[in-house]
């Protein structure tokens, strides 16, 4: 049986952290990195794992990849403080790290929780996550937004779900979808100019594509606002970076420090 | 000769209040009531005015009736952090309650800077503010947004703009965006007022076309498409909010 660590980055998530170590109490370590949180995020980890290292916040890949560094075993799992890893989901993993099969990394379905509802569309399900991998052959992606894991290798998925409790309010909802576009518009501040006609086709087409295209009216009314947001998010991200364009190469050095 | 008090309340201001209060500092009593600012908003206020008060935040009319109680001149001038009195307007109120109007209250145009453009269209201009008023006559009322004052007898108004330097990123807007749109949603639901898919998905859209079309956004430009595309989301997002509050309890996960 291969040993398994599982890595996990917070900032203050007191209210969240106790409840998704819970669900992997069973792995052989559980390293936490922390961004000098104010709560008492260290002191619940503290119950669970003596593996913590509080460091200042260098971005979302580097603070991963340190995370990454720290765990000792062969196998690695990647969590966010909001997701929890359920019983079929944790049991599937004991069973493919005793196995020793053909794979080198897999990727888990999470399912999401959004203003009282499970999300089954939208394209917010399955949501493939490369989450579970062979520590040697990975390497952590340096895009701003979309972090994310390299693995070198042969990549599966498992059945089970990964839950996750990310949404904890619509006000809350709006203020990653303000922060994820800013740093979605820095990322492409350099992929042409933007039309104002953008502003209009660019959310309407996200819109439908969730909501007709991945079945979004299936989830009711948090599948419409689900789908509202992701339009919002589309239409705040080509305004910024018509804003951006037209502001001068030190406002936007500002605005790029401000985000790095 | 009548006097003034001019009134601002403020939270992390410092890139603004400077230039508001150099704007006001005429007035025969300048009035600062700050709240929880973290940055220099109360030393740059300083400067200006030795009537500076830290108090705790609570609540928009609260913390103006609090300015209010501190003034003892006639006529009161409500101003904003981000809202600049010009010298032409200046001089209008001046030479205006010398003149002893029979007027208790004047409102006043404003011109809104958004994104870089003076926005003149879009149901945002003139659109008369209430922000004059003779001391004895008027309070701040307690809505959660758009907070007003309220004036006993006829209200007046007057010939020179205000101007508004509202959000300069839109990631501000958005900021405030997401805090009013909490706050109406949570005034309408007080009010007993319940939203389903159908005033999420009509109100915003009759929005729009209000600005964009009727009131000519059109003719602000990129700006005042931008404008009017987000205040379209602003009424969704606080029927969405509306619909949120009747049908989630707290999630405390």
């Amino acid at each position: 049986m291969s040993a398994l660590s599982v890595a996990i980055i917070t900032h203050n998530e007191a209210a969240r952290i106790r409840a998704c170590l819970e669900s992997v109490s069973w792995a052989d370590e559980i390293v936490v990195v922390d961004a000098e949180s104010n709560d008492e995020t260290v002191s619940i980890c503290r119950d669970f794992t003596d593996r913590i290292f509080v460091r200042p916040w260098p971005g979302f890949a580097k603070q991963k990849q340190f995370a990454l560094e720290q765990c000792r075993n062969e196998w690695v799992l990647s969590l966010d403080a909001d997701e929890r890893v359920r019983p079929e989901l944790a049991a599937e993993i004991q069973r493919v790290l005793s196995a020793a099969g053909p794979c080198d990394g897999y990727r888990l379905a999470r399912r999401s929780y959004f203003i009282g509802r499970w999300i089954r569309h939208c394209g917010w399900y399955p949501g493939y996550q490369l989450r579970l991998f062979k520590k040697d052959r990975t390497t952590v992606s340096l895009s701003r937004v979309h972090e994310g894991f390299l693995v070198e290798g042969r990549i599966g998925e498992l059945l089970g779900d990964l839950d996750h409790y990310s949404h904890r309010s619509l006000a809350d909802s709006l203020e990653k979808m303000n922060r994820y576009s800013t740093l979605e518009a820095l990322d492409r501040l350099e992929r042409g100019r933007v039309r104002p006609i953008d502003f209009i086709t660019h959310p309407l087409s996200a819109f439908f594509r969730k909501y007709i295209g991945r079945s979004g009216y299936r989830d009711g009314m948090p599948g419409l606002l689900l789908c509202w947001i992701s339009s919002l998010l589309t239409m705040a991200v080509y305004m910024k970076r018509w804003h951006w364009q037209r502001s001068t190469p030190a406002e936007q050095q500002a605005a790029r420090e401000r985000h790095w | 000769m009548s006097t003034l008090a001019v009134i601002v309340i403020t939270r992390n201001e410092a890139d603004n209040i400077g230039e508001c209060l150099a704007g006001a500092s005429w007035a025969d009593e300048l009035i600062v009531i700050d709240s929880q600012s973290t940055d220099a908003t109360v030393e740059i206020a300083r400067r200006y005015t030795d009537q500076v008060y830290v108090e705790p935040w609570r609540g928009y009319a609260e913390n103006k009736t609090m300015a209010l109680s501190r003034c003892h001149s006639d006529w009161v001038f409500w101003l904003d952090a981000d809202e600049r009195i010009t010298g032409p307007l200046a001089e209008e109120i001046r030479r205006l309650i010398d003149s002893q109007p029979v007027e208790n209250g004047f409102r006043v145009a404003r011109k809104a800077y958004f994104l870089g453009r003076w926005i003149r269209h879009c149901g945002w201009y003139p659109g008369y503010v209430l922000r004059l008023f003779r001391r004895s006559h008027g309070r701040f009322n307690g809505r959660l947004v758009h907070e007003g004052v309220e004036v006993e007898g006829a209200c007046g108004r007057l010939k020179n703009s205000l101007l508004h330097y509202t959000d300069r990123t839109l990631e501000q807007y958005l900021e405030k965006f997401n805090r009013y749109t909490t706050l109406a949603a949570q005034e309408l639901h007080g009010r007993g007022r319940r939203a389903g898919a159908a005033s999420f998905l009509l109100r915003p859209l009759h929005q729009f076309v209000k600005m964009y079309v009727i009131k000519r956004g059109f003719l602000d430009g990129v700006e005042g498409l931008a404008l009017c595309l987000l205040s379209a989301h602003y009424v969704a997002a606080k029927y969405a909010k509306l619909w949120e509050l009747s049908h989630c309890v707290e999630e405390k996960k």
